[in-house]
This record gives structure tokens, C-alpha cells and sequence, in this order.
């Protein structure tokens, strides 16, 4: 059964951006149902469904949207993550390009089944453009009876009011966010509390991602059994794969979750460029890891990348790096990220990735040896909040970049130290291009200096 | 409070329920290394040096211990609750956390007030790597001016944030924050918004490293030199407790000493430099003898005599209406009694009057319940509680300077002790002229001393012990830190030796009369807690 | 050297005319009521004055701190934490260059060396002239069309060295 796109469905219809031509394509039929049920029975479609967060940490929906049946504040707030900063993920701005009023929908949706009566968009300041055509689409939405008092008559209030963030990668951790939202210095909290409890100004707080809103209303509509069926069995639904680096044709491809990462490349975008080997893919956002050539088969989906060593399936953002690519000078750039954006409240996320990252750009200078490959991977460890050393995630993010690209390149990386003894005791060496010689020793062994 | 018991190191503790496990540990008189986390302050958990790990019983009975390390400071203390430090885990992480604080941190132990008393230096002796692995440039902060009294070496700070969340929480000025983002985050103030406030000094007391300076103490002495003696503070009636640090018979500075019921963590900067009075260059060293310029210095034997030959015929039955005495509310609970007693013994017309009490409008309250009170003297309650127990009345100061202006008294003993020159009022010095003989204690030469017949040198507050009572009717105990300058020496054995008491100056004895002013002598709470 | 202050005590040289004059007041007030909190309209009213400034000011956060009720040092706080605020003044155009890794992977160097030789300035500096400040930045979100600058408020995509020219001409006008 081919496979039809639902999340992108309308990207060749740039109409559907004023709200009665979306209607005529079916949108808003869920909240027009949506509103007649229950939440409760929202809440147990959902969770049927088994839809997934798409913001990262892949989090069943239904149980996090339960968690929030039992919320009691007043009033209850739900917070749109649009802060999509993770390098390789452009698939929110791509939603809000070709289909605004979806992701509208969705909140609209969610917000409901939640009880939110306030719901705020917290997008990343990088996203100037789609901040003025979501700002947009509100206006239309409150001018048509979609937002504002007593929704399509059914006596739900919600307001929506889109937010601006500032540049701050670390904004896209829930708790950070909520800060941000609050005026406040993006420092992410200690949970627990959890959000749900005490999220936003101190109430209650559903948090999601604008991928995971947009598949809601297709679940209303087209029931979950349906979703189910897309995918794999711990994964199911459609997915927006963004696919970047040296490809031919790099994008958003909408596809069931769990392709396998090599059909993904080559079928899907155009295979690598200028007709060279596929050397080593990032799955998911650089904060998952790396895949190796040899691993191309594992499956994208939420449980495929963890068996080859990478965190997760992250965002789904897929980053292509052929064969000419140095892989320490990939870390470095990721390290560098990492560095850059920590925010700074705890020692080790703090201290250690501007160790990483001085480590790693002392080796690209020549002057590493390998105890510091050693003292990288040893570091690695000190970091992360999946063992409770560090606040939040983004310290998960550099360690298991900088364990797997060194664990899985550890001959390069040796060879890169090797390669520039040898480049400062006998001299620089051919170029290719702009990009300085890297020691290959993949595929037929050459190891050319 | 209901309290629950847990298991730390094998060791059983047991705390109210409302503690989280770092406070409870330390109460206990544990130890877990930490930064951020203070006991007067919200634990904000930045500083992740105090993980344990935990593990619990579930209902089944089955116990296993969490995969996760956790913060101590941020984890409630639960029933059956195992905590361990001591886990390859912990060690390691600990480790882990001194190596990263010190990647940046410059070498400047050699030149650095906190040597001595640094909780860097301390932990990573205790916990951390004998060796640095770093091999990198390190990053440096400025040095920055940010308030009268502090200076910010913002190169040695390892983001506790504990100052931050004090002016936020406990002085409420909130004039420090955190700038920037990541490694290159630095404490900051507002150019021109500075940490100018009455409660500045804490922060130096709170900073664990040595980023937080007081300018005062800025090279003055190595702490390891220091001896430390608890006192009081007597700036206000508040009665703040606190140490004060000095060495060779030089104060050096003071800290603000634990109490829950009086001042907590806390003191304010009037108190904490307010002593440089007593090595003022006006402070008296010898009692002297004579007006004016015709005053001459006298040996302290020499005093005892002059004084009792001078006032033996004022205290005989029927001149006692012309004496009055002046009981300072500068002086201890001790000076005050010994002077009411001897002076009321020996003749019931005495008259007994309080000293200026110099008061503010109002008292001044922080944020976090901290208040600075309004009168500035510390001890108007023990004079109120002395004469109470003489069954007299205390004369107010006003009515005393009436009635000497009428001509009423021709002697006076006056107890000074203040830590103005200027205490007695300037305008008032010629109503004294009625008067025959005047007798003064005090401790800074002043137009008072100049009109005095004798003047008996004293002893600051830093130089005697004794009690003092508060504006909460606690009764306060101090320690002498230091000697008084050459021949001064306190009130109460001025007054021991004048009043014919046989043998040494005893306090024991005194106390033991005094009983029922001082019955129930204030302790302080639990001191094991965090005081750094 | 080394023993030199930063003297903080000390306020810089503040404008005698309010950053704010009152239509911002007015804008910044009517998104009051959209936020249960005034310190919640604090990122859109920095944005605002990034915006007409290009610099966050100290008058600027004195006048922010006063008019949402909020101490000085937190609005400092909040400014100097995000990449959009700039603390220090920025020219009249932004140039933003990706340097994440799909950006990386497809030149993005190059095209920042090639700017810093045009502009004269290194990354963080501004033009003598006043005109542009060029920046790195983080992953725009533009991967698929890498290499990606953005200048102002404009994404400019598949960037190459030919036309950086046409694009700085562009931008001038």
C-alpha cells in the first residue's frame, strides 16, 4: 500500500494559508468533532494511537496528555515548542510554511482535550518569517470563530498568543522554555516538580512539540487503528524526516516512521552528491549520535538507532557526511555547538564541553595525543542527566555525540593525530579543494597522506 | 514536626520530615561536599556536588537502590530512605565536579584572602584529584568594583549563585545577577546599581570561594592566625550574634554566628565594621585625673583611692539625694547591676538614670524577615531589668539633665561606653557646672572627659564579657576577644575594686546575684548546620 | 595589570532623552494583557528594542526594570543570556552565518571567510562605518539550504561565494 502523505499533504496547495481554503480541504473537521466528545476520550484516542512526541525525546503522548486530566489549576496552560534549534531539524519550519493553520488545529485540539484555556507558541527567534505567517493565521482564526469565546458554540474559551524566543538552543528543553516564557534567563528547572504540576507562572502545563500537534487532528479524523497502521509497532504514525548535508537532494520527506536510513538517503534524497561514498550519518539532530556507513540499515524509527549505539531518533533530522568529510573536524563543529549553547547553571555541562571542545580543537592544530582521545571518552561520562549528573539534557546531547563519533571513528581520529605530527615534522602536504587531507581508512583501506 | 528516619553511610538519622537530605545529614554533623546549597538560602541544585545515591523499599517490601545519582540538597527525607556517599559512583562524580571547577579557577591561593577557609581548597583535598589534567588556556573573568564595601574577582567564582539568590531572597535588592551564558557566565551588577545596601557583607561570608571580597579585610591577616571569640553584636538592640575574629590583641574583623531566634546567618554592615571605634585615636588608655587642661594621667591605684575619698561622703546616709548615677545602655548587664547595687546598698536616695539611648525613627526589616533595629544602643533593656530588680525607678536622661541644670546633684557617675565621641549632647556640658564631682567611665576622650574630674579608662565591648538583653528580651552572653589598651580595663572591675568587694574580680559571683536578670541566658539552636 | 578593577560602581554615560518613548510604552503595555505576569512581556519588549536600537542600552534597561516592575539586574540577566539581544551597539544590518554542521558540511566557511574580507571585520565586530555586524549563529534551521545566512529578518538560501556581492548590494538599498 503506498503510502499516502498526511502531515504534508498540503505542500502543494500554498492557498491553504487563508483559512476558508483549508477548510475546504478538510481543515478543522477534528476540532469541529473534537468539541462534541469528552476529553477523556481524546485523551484514550491518543494514547491508542501510540503517537510519540516528535520533539526529541519521543514520550507517549496520550500518557503525558493523561497526566494533565488530573491537573487542577486554574488556569491551565499549554505551551507550544516551535524552539527548533537542534542542528539538522527544520521540519517545524516547514510545517509553518506549507500548512500554518494545521499546527493551529492541533493546538486548538490539544488545548482542549488539556482544559488549557491560554495557549502560547514559544517560537525560536531565528524564525522571523514564520512567526509573521503564524501570527497571521491566529488573526484569521480568532476573525473566524476558531480562537477567542465560545468556540464553534461549544462554550470553550482559548486564547493564543505567539511568543518570540530569543536565540537560545537551550529553550527547546521544556523547563528552559517555560523560563523563557516567563522573562526570565533560559536556566531549565529541576523536576520534580514536573510541568504538568507546576508548569508556567506556577500552574499546570502541557508542553508539546508542533509535529506531534499536527498529527492529532488526522487521529480524530481518521481514528487511531488508522495510525497504528502507519509505521512500526513501537513506533507508529508519519514521520518528517529532514535530510541535510551532502545530498543531492536535501529536505522534508514525510514517510512512515522506521525506513531504513539507506533507502532513506538514496531513494528519498537523491543519494550523496557529486557521486561520492556515504561515510557516516547523523539520524536524528547532532545530540543522537552517529551511524557508520555499515549501519545504514538500521531503521529510523524510535527504537532503531539505540541499537546501533546512538541516543535515540531524536528529531528525525538526518545529516549526510560523505567520504571526503574529517570526522574530528564534525565534532569539533558539534562540540562547538554544544559549548556554545550550554546555558551555564550546572558545573559539568558547563566546564566540561569547553573542555571537549579545547581538546578537540588543540588536536586539529596538531598538538593532541592519544591520552586526550582517552580523557574525551572519560569525560563522557561525567556528563548527562540520564544518570542524574547534570540539570538537563544537553549534556546527553555532547556525550553521546563525542562516545560515538570517537568510538566508532576511534582510526581516524587516531590517524588525525598521526597525520598532523607528520604534516608539522615534514610539512604541509596536497590539498583537495578547500578542505585540508583527511585520512580515509574506510572502505578499500586507502590511507593516503 | 513529625520527623522520619533514614539510613546515611549506615549511620541512622533521624529529621523533621520537611528537610531535604543534605540539611538533615548536616545536622547531624555529616558531611556532604556542597556549593550552592545554604541553609539560609533556597537549594537551587546548580552545583552538583552533593549526589548521593538513594535507594528505598517498595511496598513489596523489595529494596533496590536508584540507577540515578541525585541531588542531596533537592531530595526530600522520606521513611527507610538509604543514602550513600561513599559509592565508587559518588566518589568518582565528586571527583569529577572539583576537576571542573578548578579547569578555570586562576592559582591565586598565595594571594587569596579565603586561603584557609575555602571550600575549594578544602573539598579538593577531601574529595578531589590530586592532579589537574587540563591543558588548555583557561578562561578569565575581570576583576570587577561592584559595591562599596565588595569587590568581585569574578575569575575565581565557580557560579554557586548563592550571592545571587541571597540579594534575591534575604536583602532584596537583587542587584546581582548572572551574565551571559555558559562558560563565559560572570556575577554582574547593573553599572551604577551597586551592592550598596546594609546587608552587603553577607555576601563575602556566603561566597565559598574567594570571588567575593570585603574591601576592609582585603589583605589584612591569613585566617589560620585568627582566634575567634563569640560576642555580640552592639550596634543596635537587635543583639546579632557573631564572631569576632582577631590576633595579637587586633580585631580583624566580624561574622555573623548562627541563631534562629535572633538574627539567623545574617548580620548587617553597621555592625560588621562597626567597631573600628574601639582603635580609634581618641580611645582612652589611662584613667586620668582633673579638668581640662589640667587633666594628668593616674595609675589605677591611684584612681581607686580618688574615687572612694570622693564619693565615700555622698554615699553616708542623707547625702545620697545628691548623687546620681548614669547607668549606660552601652554597658553589659553585669556593669550595669554591679553599679545600681553597690551605689543603691549603700544609700536608697541615689538617683539611677538611664543614658541617652540614641534611637532611629523606625527599624529597618529586609526581605527575608532580617532587621536592623531602630535603637542603636545594645543593652537599654538590662539598665530597665537592673533597676526593676533595685525595686527603683530610672531616671530618664532628659529629666536627669533637668535636674542637674536645677542644681539638684553634686556628684555624678556616668558609664559611657558609646562609640560616638559626641554622645553626651554638646549644649549640655555647661548645665554640669552645678556639679562637684564628676566620675566617668567611658572608653573615647571626648569634651565629657575633658570636663570629668576623674575619668576611669574602660573596656569596648571586644575587651570584657558579659550579657546583653535585646529588643526580644533575650538575655545574650559574650566572650572577651581581646585586652583593653594598656591601663584600661573594664566597668565591672572598676566598680568590683571601688565598692571594697574582697579578691579577684569574679563573674561567677556576679551572675550568682544577678540570678533572676539573667536566669535564662539564651542558647542558640542547633549550631551544626552549614555556616560557611 | 592584572590587579585592575572593573569599575562597575560607576554608571556609564546615560542618554538625557528615555530609550523609550511612548508609543513603545504604549506597545509594551498592551502586551501586558496577554501574559499573567510583567516580566513575562520582557523578551517581546527586548525584541523591541533590539529591533529600533540594535543594542540593548543600560538607559534601555533601567527604563525596561522600571516600567515591568522588575530589578535591574534580572532585566540585565535576561538581555545578556540570548544571541538575539546585543548588549553592545550592532550596526544597521545583522549578517548572520550559520555555522552548524549541514552548513559546515556544505561551505559555510568559506563563505564567512569570504565575508570577513569584504567587511574588513571579524566575527562579533561591526563596520566602521557603522553598517553591518557580522555574527556567527547556530543552526538557523535552513539545513536543506545549506549554506544559509540571515541578515535581519531575511533568510538568504544556497548561498555562494558569486553571490555575496549582489547580496550585500542588496542589502545596502
Amino acid at each position: 500500500m503506498a503510502f499516502e502523505p498526511i502531515l504534508t499533504r498540503n505542500r502543494n496547495h500554498p492557498e491553504v494559508h487563508q483559512l476558508d481554503a483549508y477548510v475546504k480541504r478538510g481543515g478543522y473537521a477534528s476540532l469541529k468533532k473534537a468539541v462534541s466528545m469528552a476529553p477523556e476520550e481524546i485523551v484514550a484516542m491518543v494514547k491508542a494511537s501510540g503517537l510519540r512526541g516528535r520533539g526529541g525525546a519521543g514520550f507517549s503522548t496520550g500518557i503525558k496528555w493523561s497526566f494533565m486530566l488530573k491537573a487542577s489549576t486554574d488556569p491551565i496552560y499549554m505551551v507550544v515548542n516551535f524552539d527548533e534549534s537542534e542542528p539538522g531539524t527544520f521540519k517545524d519550519r516547514y510545517l509553518a510554511e506549507i500548512d500554518p493553520h494545521q499546527i493551529l488545529e492541533g493546538i486548538i485540539v490539544g488545548s482542549y482535550t488539556t482544559r488549557a484555556s491560554v495557549a502560547y507558541i514559544f517560537i525560536r527567534g531565528e524564525y522571523p518569517a514564520q512567526a509573521r505567517i503564524l501570527q497571521e493565521t491566529i488573526d484569521q482564526a480568532y476573525k473566524a470563530g476558531y480562537l477567542g469565546k465560545n468556540i464553534l458554540n461549544s462554550g470553550y474559551n482559548l486564547e493564543c498568543v505567539l511568543h518570540r524566543g530569543a536565540g537560545a538552543y537551550i529553550c527547546g528543553e521544556e523547563t528552559s522554555l517555560l523560563e523563557a516564557l516567563e522573562g526570565k534567563r533560559g536556566w531549565p528547572r529541576i523536576k520534580p516538580p514536573f510541568p504538568a504540576v507546576q508548569g508556567a507562572f506556577g500552574k499546570s502545563t502541557i508542553i508539546n512539540n508542533v509535529e506531534t500537534l499536527c498529527c492529532v487532528p488526522h487521529i480524530i479524523n481518521n481514528g487511531p487503528e488508522w495510525f497504528v497502521s502507519i509505521g512500526t509497532v513501537h513506533s507508529p504514525g508519519p514521520k518528517l524526516y529532514g535530510i541535510s548535508g551532502q545530498v543531492n537532494k536535501p529536505g522534508i520527506v514525510e514517510l512512515p516512521l522506521g525506513i531504513p536510513c539507506r533507502e532513506l538517503i538514496e531513494k528519498y534524497a537523491g543519494g550523496v552528491r557529486n557521486g561520492r561514498r556515504c561515510k557516516a550519518v547523523i539520524p536524528g539532530g547532532v545530540s543522537m549520535g552517529v551511524l557508520t556507513e555499515k549501519e545504514l540499515d538500521c531503521a529510523l524509527d524510535f527504537e532503531g538507532p539505540p541499537q546501533y549505539g546512538c541516543l535515540g531518533l531524536g528529531t528525525g533530522g538526518v545529516i549526510v557526511m560523505d567520504d571526503t568529510t574529517c570526522m574530528v573536524r564534525v565534532l569539533r563543529n558539534i562540540v562547538r555547538f554544544f559549548a556554545n549553547e550550554s546555558c551555564g547553571q550546572c558545573t559539568p555541562c558547563r566546564e566540561g564541553s569547553v573542555w571537549m571542545l579545547k581538546i578537540l580543537n588543540r588536536i586539529l592544530d596538531g598538538q593532541g595525543t592519544l591520552k586526550d582521545l582517552d580523557l574525551l571518552i572519560e569525560l563522557t561520562d561525567t556528563q548527562g542527566a540520564l544518570v542524574g549528573k547534570t540539570i538537563c539534557g544537553l549534556a546527553d546531547g555532547t556525550s553521546w555525540a563525542v562516545k560515538t563519533f570517537i568510538n566508532k571513528f576511534r582510526l581516524e581520529f587516531e590517524a588525525q593525530l598521526l597525520k598532523k605530527y607528520m604534516v608539522s615534522k615534514y610539512g604541509p602536504h596536497q590539498k583537495r579543494g578547500n578542505q585540508s587531507l583527511c585520512l580515509s581508512i574506510h572502505g578499500k583501506g586507502n590511507l593516503y597522506i | 514536626m513529625e520527623k522520619v528516619t533514614f539510613t546515611f553511610n549506615d549511620h541512622e538519622i533521624t529529621a523533621d520530615k520537611n528537610l531535604n537530605v543534605l540539611e538533615a545529614v548536616l545536622q547531624a554533623g555529616y558531611e556532604i561536599p556542597h556549593y550552592c546549597f545554604h541553609n539560609g538560602l533556597n537549594p537551587a541544585g546548580s552545583c552538583r556536588l552533593c549526589a548521593v545515591e538513594v535507594g528505598q523499599y517498595d511496598k513489596d517490601g523489595r529494596f533496590s537502590m536508584n540507577p540515578k545519582l541525585v541531588m542531596a540538597c533537592k531530595t526530600p527525607v522520606k521513611e527507610s530512605l538509604v543514602v550513600r556517599s561513599d559509592t565508587e559512583k559518588v566518589r568518582r562524580h565528586q571527583k569529577n565536579i572539583l576537576e571542573f571547577l578548578l579547569l578555570n579557577h586562576p592559582l591565586d591561593c598565595p594571594i587569596c584572602d579565603q586561603a584557609g577557609e575555602c571550600y575549594l581548597q578544602d573539598y579538593s583535598y577531601r574529595y578531589g584529584n590530586p592532579v589537574s589534567r587540563f591543558a588548555e588556556k583557561k578562561n578569565k573573568q575581570p576583576k570587577k568594583n561592584i559595591g562599596k564595601n565588595i569587590l568581585l574577582h569574578a575569575d575565581r567564582c565557580i557560579l554557586c549563585t548563592r550571592c545571587v539568590r541571597f540579594v534575591e531572597e534575604i536583602s532584596g535588592g537583587a542587584e546581582l545577577a548572572v551574565s551571559k551564558r555558559g562558560s563565559g557566565s560572570e556575577i554582574d551588577i547593573v553599572p551604577g546599581q551597586g551592592l550598596n545596601d546594609k546587608m552587603a557583607g553577607n555576601i563575602v561570608d556566603i561566597c565559598p570561594v574567594g570571588a567575593m571580597l570585603d574591601k576592609q579585610f582585603l589583605f589584612k591577616q591569613r585566617v589560620w592566625f585568627l582566634k575567634t571569640a563569640e560576642s555580640i553584636c552592639p550596634r543596635c538592640s537587635r543583639g546579632c550574634n557573631i564572631y569576632i575574629d582577631h590576633h595579637q590583641g587586633v580585631v580583624y574583623r566580624l561574622r555573623p554566628r548562627f541563631n534562629p531566634d535572633v538574627n539567623d546567618y545574617w548580620m548587617c554592615d553597621d555592625g560588621r565594621y562597626g567597631y573600628k571605634f574601639i582603635q580609634a585615636p581618641e580611645r582612652l588608655t589611662h584613667s586620668s585625673m582633673g579638668r581640662g587642661e589640667t587633666a594628668q594621667p593616674i595609675s589605677p591605684e591611684r584612681a581607686y583611692n580618688e574615687v572612694k575619698n570622693r564619693f565615700a561622703p555622698y554615699l553616708q546616709v542623707g547625702n545620697g539625694s545628691k548623687m546620681a548615677a548614669v547607668l549606660s545602655p552601652c554597658a553589659t548587664c553585669e556593669e550595669q547591676w554591679l553599679l545600681a547595687q553597690w551605689l543603691r546598698s549603700s544609700s536608697r536616695e541615689v538617683t539611677l538614670a538611664m543614658g541617652p539611648v540614641f534611637s532611629e525613627k523606625d527599624d529597618e526589616v529586609f526581605k527575608g524577615g532580617f532587621k536592623i533595629c531602630a535603637e542603636k544602643i545594645p543593652n537599654r533593656r538590662g539598665a530597665e531589668a537592673v533597676i526593676k530588680q533595685s525595686g527603683t525607678e530610672l531616671m530618664k536622661f532628659k529629666e536627669l539633665l533637668e535636674a542637674v541644670a536645677q542644681g539638684r546633684f553634686e556628684t555624678l557617675w556616668i558609664q559611657g561606653g558609646y562609640p560616638w565621641l559626641d554622645w553626651w549632647p554638646d549644649d549640655s556640658l555647661d548645665k554640669l557646672h552645678a556639679v562637684k564631682v564628676i566620675i566617668l567611665q567611658d572608653i573615647l576622650k571626648s569634651k565629657l572627659s575633658d570636663r570629668a574630674d576623674v575619668v576611669l579608662a574602660g573596656a569596648a565591648w571586644t575587651e570584657k564579657s558579659g550579657s546583653f538583653i535585646n529588643d526580644q528580651d533575650q538575655v545574650q552572653p559574650f566572650a572577651k576577644a581581646i585586652n583593653p589598651p594598656e591601663q584600661a580595663c573594664s566597668e565591672a572591675e572598676w566598680i568590683w575594686r571601688i565598692s571594697g568587694r574582697r579578691g579577684q574580680f569574679c563573674m561567677e559571683t556576679i551572675h550568682s546575684e544577678m540570678a533572676d536578670i539573667v536566669r535564662s541566658p539564651n542558647t542558640p539552636a542547633a549550631n551544626t548546620m552549614s555556616t560557611t | 595589570m592584572t590587579w585592575e578593577s572593573k569599575d562597575r560602581l560607576t554608571a556609564t554615560e546615560r542618554s538625557s532623552e528615555p530609550v523609550l518613548d511612548n508609543e513603545m510604552k504604549k506597545a509594551i503595555g498592551a502586551l501586558c494583557t496577554r501574559y499573567p505576569t510583567r516580566r513575562a512581556v520582557l523578551l517581546p519588549a527586548l525584541h523591541m528594542v533590539q529591533d529600533k536600537f540594535n543594542c540593548i542600552s543600560e538607559s534601555a534597561i533601567l527604563e525596561l526594570a522600571e516600567l515591568l516592575d522588575i530589578p535591574p539586574a534580572e532585566v540585565l540577566s535576561t538581555a545578556s543570556f540570548y544571541d538575539s539581544y546585543s548588549l553592545s551597539q550592532r550596526g544597521k544590518h545583522l549578517i548572520a552565518v550559520c555555522q552548524s554542521l549541514s552548513c559546515e558540511l556544505c561551505g559555510c566557511e568559506q563563505i564567512l571567510a569570504a565575508l570577513q574580507e569584504k567587511l574588513g571585520i571579524e566575527p562579533g565586530q561591526t563596520t566602521q562605518d557603522g553598517k553591518f555586524t557580522l555574527i556567527t549563529a547556530q543552526c538557523l534551521g535552513a539545513c536543506d539550504y545549506a549554506p544559509a545566512i540571515l541578515i535581519d529578518q531575511t533568510l538568504y538560501k544556497n548561498i555562494s561565494l558569486e553571490r555575496l556581492d549582489d547580496i550585500i548590494q542588496e542589502v545596502e538599498n
